[in-house]
């Protein structure tokens, strides 16, 4: 049994600021089989892969290669071992040729000079051998996504490639696509080559891998052959849990509508139709991908909406800068703080009060007795934890900081918040504030659209929860119907 | 820690400022005195103009290369205007701050609704501004300004205080109160600290970045006009290289290249060490040559000090 391992891991342990994200996990990988790997976002996948190809280095435990331990890869020695990782996006030169970029840090043929005759003829081949329709003289911003991934394996074939990884190698493909990247798959599976095969889609994973791996919150749960697992089973090895307290309870008395899509459609969305009355939280689930930022970016103004009607109190609205959005009474609290919601190398008050900076001023002039009032009041609401108004947003935590983002919406008075991932990189203590702070607002009547990758929470904070899948609406769920399998099925489109 | 260090930064230009007085003073017999500082702020009134503009660009996270070179331009309008059409020298002041708005709004909306980077568009606006300064004079100075038009770049108030030196004071006083007290002021630190999270804030991010183009536009026709009026006469190089010391006084005195950092004060600061360095190296009867040789070793060097103090706080809030 042993012997037909070419790749184990063995009691890996990662650990970021106050998150372990890789807790003891041991997983083998035979040689030529297709190995699944499934869980949930965050169970820690993404971190493992890091591992394999040496863009991280592991706290704890070791990875074994055909025999051989290492405590850690780096990036050139994982891909000399025969490793190659196929990342969601993808890494390659949009401006160059199909032939270079298969071929980029190669030296091809005798000469000291690139050989660009050489290079395209090998190219060839191996797309050839792939039965890809591909010229290797193409430009790769020409090809389609789908040609681009596979112009990616043909990367990996040109170098001795034992263990290919695919980091959800189907999420952009249109089904035709998607059975031509799995004859490939089972044509290297053939050679001899392991495939580590990542994706949410369960019906993919029984059509083409010979096991499944399940991660959980980080940690290893089991492996199992496909054949001996059925659907359900796979979703309760991934869920496995049960919805914690962490939830503060809240009495829901849901109020008027205040906000309402009827037909939206555009930014990659199409026919998206919900309510949210005052004082409810509605949760927006789904994949990556699906279409959840999208669509609230449209309703903040930040996106352009291509037809539809959004209305706001009952009155339509058509919000076509953020700052329309903002004079209506809707806030959003971003998916990427860090790159869309802070000042991060300004202080507190200027992050607080940036929106509503007219209110705090006369003639352009900032009253800023007026605005340390405010803020300073805001920050005892949300409870930041700082010396002074006056500290960089830089130098405070991830849940400080989210805190922060929040104050500046409080201040404007929004009739309708926006949550984007709202406790994504928070720590567990900081999450439950946040919560509290949720539960609040919606106390004040305020109306909350909450966008979660994470089941636990959509389902504890949620009062409804709306689910798309590939940019449509899958459903939308009352609180009787909440189930983690209910959402996965919905979220995957089954 | 990172507090100490972040007020060092700041004073650091005064720092360099009080050296550089202290060495001048003991080594240039002629440098410490009032007449020698009354020149020093005389030939700093320009750039100081200049800067504010500068800085405005800057901290929204853009750069503008055109100043130096709009300054020559306005400056034979105005002084055509009244040579050549004989308009009053209020009113083609006047004609000339409007060229420079002018100009600083075609900056600012081919730049923000092409997004073609600030540094090539500024750059050809610096050709094209000295090729109509050129083109409308044939290429000669224009000489036989009114009278009158002196007073602003060569006169004095109360018999003491240069009226350029006032102009300038004005400008940098108007121009921090902007920055620092007001909400308009407070968006351009807002837009070139993070302009994706300043539009979702509901900031029109557009309209702020533009609005710094115009006024550096309007305040380098104001610089160019004292400029013309001290040299008593419309130079088409007038100005030719100045946005380079305008860009050099921001940067020594702390404000950022990439935005959303910097302050007037340290810009005053900046002025005034690029401005003492000149003026003392130039009374000390040092070249030309060498007095250009100084000023890029000491921009280079300010710059890295202040780059590798930042990857150092970097590094060490990572060890954390």
């Amino acid at each position: 049994m042993e012997e037909q391992n070419i790749l184990e891991l063995k009691h890996i342990s990662k650990q970021y600021t106050g998150v372990k994200a890789l807790d003891d996990v041991s997983i083998s990988f035979r040689r030529g089989e297709v190995h699944a790997l499934m869980g949930e976002n965050g169970a820690g996948k993404s971190t493992l892969i890091k591992t394999l190809s040496g863009a991280i280095r592991p706290d704890e435990g070791e990875i074994v290669f055909e025999g051989v331990s290492h405590a850690h890869m780096d990036p050139h020695q994982s891909m000399e071992l025969g490793i190659h990782v196929i990342y969601q996006e993808f890494n390659m030169m949009p401006e160059l040729s199909v032939a270079e970029n298969i071929f980029m840090g190669q030296r091809i043929g005798s000469g000291k000079l690139f050989n660009k005759a050489i290079t395209e003829e090998r190219a060839q081949k191996i797309l050839d051998s792939m039965h890809a329709k591909i010229n290797a003289k193409e430009t790769v911003k020409n090809l389609s996504v789908a040609n681009m991934q596979l112009v990616e394996i043909a990367k990996a074939l040109t170098r001795d490639v034992k263990v290919l990884v695919m980091d959800e190698p189907t999420a952009p493909l249109t089904d035709a696509e998607v059975e031509t990247l799995f004859e490939i798959v089972d044509m290297l599976k053939k050679k001899g080559v392991t495939i580590i095969y990542i994706s949410h889609r369960i019906a993919e994973v029984f059509q083409i891998s010979d096991r499944v791996s399940v991660l959980r919150d980080g940690k290893f749960i089991k492996t199992v052959p496909t054949s001996q697992v059925d659907r359900d089973e796979l979703i309760r090895l991934m869920v496995g849990r049960e919805v914690s307290d962490t939830y503060p309870k809240r009495d829901f008395t849901p109020g008027d509508v205040v906000l309402e899509l009827q037909d939206v459609s555009g930014n990659g969305v199409e026919h998206i139709s919900f309510a949210v009355r005052s004082g409810e939280i509605l949760g927006l689930s789904g994949l990556v991908g699906a279409g959840r930022t999208e669509t609230m970016r449209m309703v903040f103004g930040a996106d352009p909406m291509d037809s539809g009607i959004i209305l706001l109190n009952g009155q339509s609205i058509h919000p076509t800068h953020p700052s329309d959005a903002v004079k209506l009474g809707i806030g959003l609290i971003p998916e990427d703080r860090k790159q869309q919601g802070l000042l991060l190398n300004l202080p507190i008050f200027t992050n607080i009060s940036m929106a509503t900076m007219g209110d705090i001023s006369h003639f352009t002039v900032l009253n800023s007795r007026k605005e340390k009032e405010k803020v300073n009041h805001l920050v005892d609401t949300v409870t930041v934890k700082t010396p002074s108004i006056a500290q960089l947003v830089r130098n405070l935590s991830g849940g400080n900081q989210q805190k922060v983002v929040l104050a500046k919406w409080l201040a404007a008075n929004c009739k309708v918040l926006i949550f984007d991932e709202p406790t994504r990189g928070i720590d567990v203590g900081a999450r439950h504030e946040i919560y509290k702070l949720m539960n609040e607002l919606c106390r004040q009547g305020i109306a909350i659209v909450m966008i979660s990758s994470d089941m636990e929470e959509i389902l504890g904070m949620s009062d409804r929860i709306l689910v798309l899948c590939e940019g449509r609406q899958a459903g939308i769920l009352e609180r009787e119907e909440f189930s983690q399998e209910t959402i996965l099925s919905l979220a995957s489109g089954q | 820690m990172q507090k100490k260090k972040l007020n060092l930064k700041e004073y650091a230009v005064w720092i360099m400022l009080v050296v550089l007085i202290a060495v001048f003073s003991l080594a240039v017999p002629n440098f410490a005195t009032t007449g020698n500082m009354v020149t020093i702020l005389r030939q700093v009134a320009n750039i100081g103009i200049l800067s504010v503009g500068m800085t405005f660009v800057l901290i929204s996270g853009g750069i503008d290369l055109s100043i130096g070179n709009q300054m020559g331009l306005v400056g034979v309008i105005s002084a055509m205007l009244m040579v050549q059409f004989g308009m009053s020298p209020i009113l083609a002041c006047l004609v000339g701050l409007v060229v420079g708005v002018i100009i600083g709004l075609i900056n600012g909306l081919l730049i923000t609704y092409t997004q073609m980077p600030p540094l090539i568009m500024t750059l050809g606006m610096s050709y094209a501004a000295r090729g109509l300064a050129y083109i409308i004079t044939g290429g000669y100075p224009v000489y036989g300004l009114p009278e009158s038009m002196k007073w602003l770049g060569q006169g004095y108030l109360f018999a003491v205080v240069p009226v350029c030196v006032l102009v300038m004071v004005i400008v940098i006083a108007l121009g921090a109160f902007i920055m620092n007290k007001t909400y308009i002021g407070r968006q351009f630190y807002a837009v070139g600290s993070n302009e994706e999270a300043a539009r979702l804030s509901g900031l029109r991010v557009q309209r702020v970045r533009v609005l710094g183009y115009v006024i550096a536009g309007f305040l380098a026709a104001l610089s160019g006009i004292v400029l013309m009026s001290r040299v008593n006469s419309g130079q088409p190089m007038n100005g030719n290289g100045m946005e380079m010391d305008a860009l050099i006084a921001c940067v020594v005195g702390g404000v950022s290249v990439t935005g959303g950092e910097g302050k007037a004060t340290g810009m005053i600061g900046g002025m005034l060490v690029m401005g003492i360095l000149a003026n003392g190296m130039a009374v000390a009867g040092m070249s030309e040559y060498l007095q250009m040789l100084v000023k890029g070793a000491v921009l280079v060097a300010v710059v890295a000090i202040d780059c590798v103090s930042r990857h150092q706080s970097l590094k060490s809030l990572l060890k954390k």
